[in-house]
C-alpha cells in the first residue's frame, strides 16, 4: 500500500522543484565597469578594461589632437591616455579631482582612457541589457551597444573596439 | 656604432642611445647623435630650416630671441643641412630601457614629421625624431627654399 505524502515532502518536493527551475532559467552574465563622464553614466565591458587606475601623471606629446591627453608609465611600459568627452561630442571639461585611467584594449590596440569617476563595477544579466535607442545621436549610433539602468540611472554601454577603431580612424 | 643596411644607430654596449637633444615649438626633442654633424657656433638666419618647421609644429615665440636659438649641421641622404633649434642643445646617453615605441593610438594620430619614439626620465619627456626618415623628394623642396 502506498505511503501517503506527508506535508513536509509536499513542502520539500516543492522546493526541490524551484531550486531546478532557478537551474534551468540560468543566463548569460555580463560584467560591466560603469563609470562618470560629464554628469552622465557609461559602462565598458568588463573583458575590455584591464585595469582601473588612479590618476597618475601624465606626459604631453606635442603633435597630438586635444582628445589625447599623453602617455602614462605604467610599470615599465608606456600607454596613450585618451579623453572621452570628444568622442562622445561633449565639451572639453576640467579634470575631475575624481579622475581615473581605464585601461582598455579593444579593436588590437590598447590605451588608457580618462573618466571623472569609476561608478561600479558589476553583474548584469544579458537580458537586463536593452538595445540602443533609435533616437540616439548620429555620432554615437555605432559606438553604442546597449542601456541599463543603474540606481534608477541610464547606463549607456560603449563599444570598446568600435570606439578605438573609430578614433584611430580621426574621430575626436 | 652598430651599422645596419638602412641606418646607422649609436647604440653602445652598455645600453645607452646617444643622442643630441634640443628644444623646438617649447618641447623636448632628440635625433640620434649620428644625424648630427655638428653644432655650429654662428647666429641663426631666417634662411636657415627651423626644427619646427621640419617637426611641422606652430611657430614658436622662442624664434624671434635668437640668443636662444642653435644650429645644428645634420646629415641627410639628400645631403647636410642647417637646422636651427632652440636652447639647450645637450649630447645625451639615453638608457635603452627609458626608450619606449609609440603607443598605437599616437602613431595613428600624431601629425610631427619624423617622429620615432619616446624617453621619459626623471627630467620629463623626450620626443624621439628621425629626420633621416623623412621622404628626401619633400625634402629636399623644403631644402631648396631654405638654403642660403
Amino acid at each position: 500500500m502506498a505511503q501517503e505524502q506527508s506535508d513536509l515532502d509536499k513542502v520539500l518536493s516543492m522546493r526541490r522543484k524551484a531550486s531546478a527551475e532557478i537551474i534551468n532559467v540560468d543566463e548569460p552574465i555580463v560584467k560591466l565597469v560603469i563609470f562618470e563622464l560629464d554628469g552622465e553614466w557609461f559602462a565598458f565591458p568588463g573583458e575590455a578594461i584591464a585595469e582601473i587606475m588612479p590618476a597618475t601623471d601624465v606626459y604631453f606629446v606635442p603633435g597630438c589632437p586635444p582628445s589625447l591627453e599623453g602617455v602614462i608609465n605604467v610599470r615599465g611600459d608606456i600607454e596613450s591616455v585618451i579623453r572621452l568627452t570628444e568622442l562622445l561630442g561633449k565639451p572639453a571639461t576640467a579634470q575631475a579631482p575624481t579622475s581615473s585611467i581605464l585601461r582598455g584594449q579593444g579593436g588590437g590596440m590598447h590605451s588608457g582612457i580618462r573618466v571623472d569617476r569609476v561608478v561600479d563595477v558589476l553583474d548584469v544579466m544579458q537580458s537586463a541589457i536593452q538595445a540602443p535607442p533609435a533616437t540616439l545621436p548620429e555620432h554615437m549610433r555605432r559606438i553604442v551597444s546597449g542601456l541599463i539602468r543603474h540606481q534608477d540611472t541610464p547606463v549607456v554601454i560603449l563599444d570598446l573596439n568600435r570606439l578605438f577603431e573609430d578614433y584611430q580612424r580621426g574621430l575626436g | 656604432m652598430i651599422r645596419s643596411a638602412t641606418k646607422t644607430f649609436s647604440l653602445s654596449e652598455s645600453g645607452t642611445l646617444t643622442v643630441v637633444s634640443f628644444k623646438a615649438g617649447g618641447h623636448r626633442f632628440a635625433v640620434e647623435a649620428a644625424q648630427v654633424h655638428t653644432q655650429l657656433s654662428v647666429e641663426t638666419s631666417d634662411t636657415v630650416l627651423t626644427a619646427e618647421q621640419l617637426l611641422g609644429l606652430p611657430v614658436y615665440e622662442d624664434l624671434q630671441n635668437r640668443a636662444s636659438r642653435s644650429i645644428l649641421l645634420m646629415k641627410h641622404p639628400a645631403g647636410n643641412y642647417a637646422m636651427a633649434v632652440s636652447n639647450p642643445v645637450e649630447l645625451l646617453l639615453l638608457e635603452i630601457n627609458a626608450i619606449y615605441p609609440l603607443p598605437a593610438l599616437i602613431v595613428a594620430r600624431n601629425t610631427l614629421a619624423g617622429i620615432r619614439g619616446l624617453a621619459i626620465g626623471s627630467s620629463g619627456i623626450t620626443v624621439l625624431v628621425d629626420f633621416c626618415g623623412l621622404h628626401q623628394k619633400v625634402f629636399l623642396q623644403e631644402l631648396h627654399f631654405k638654403r642660403p
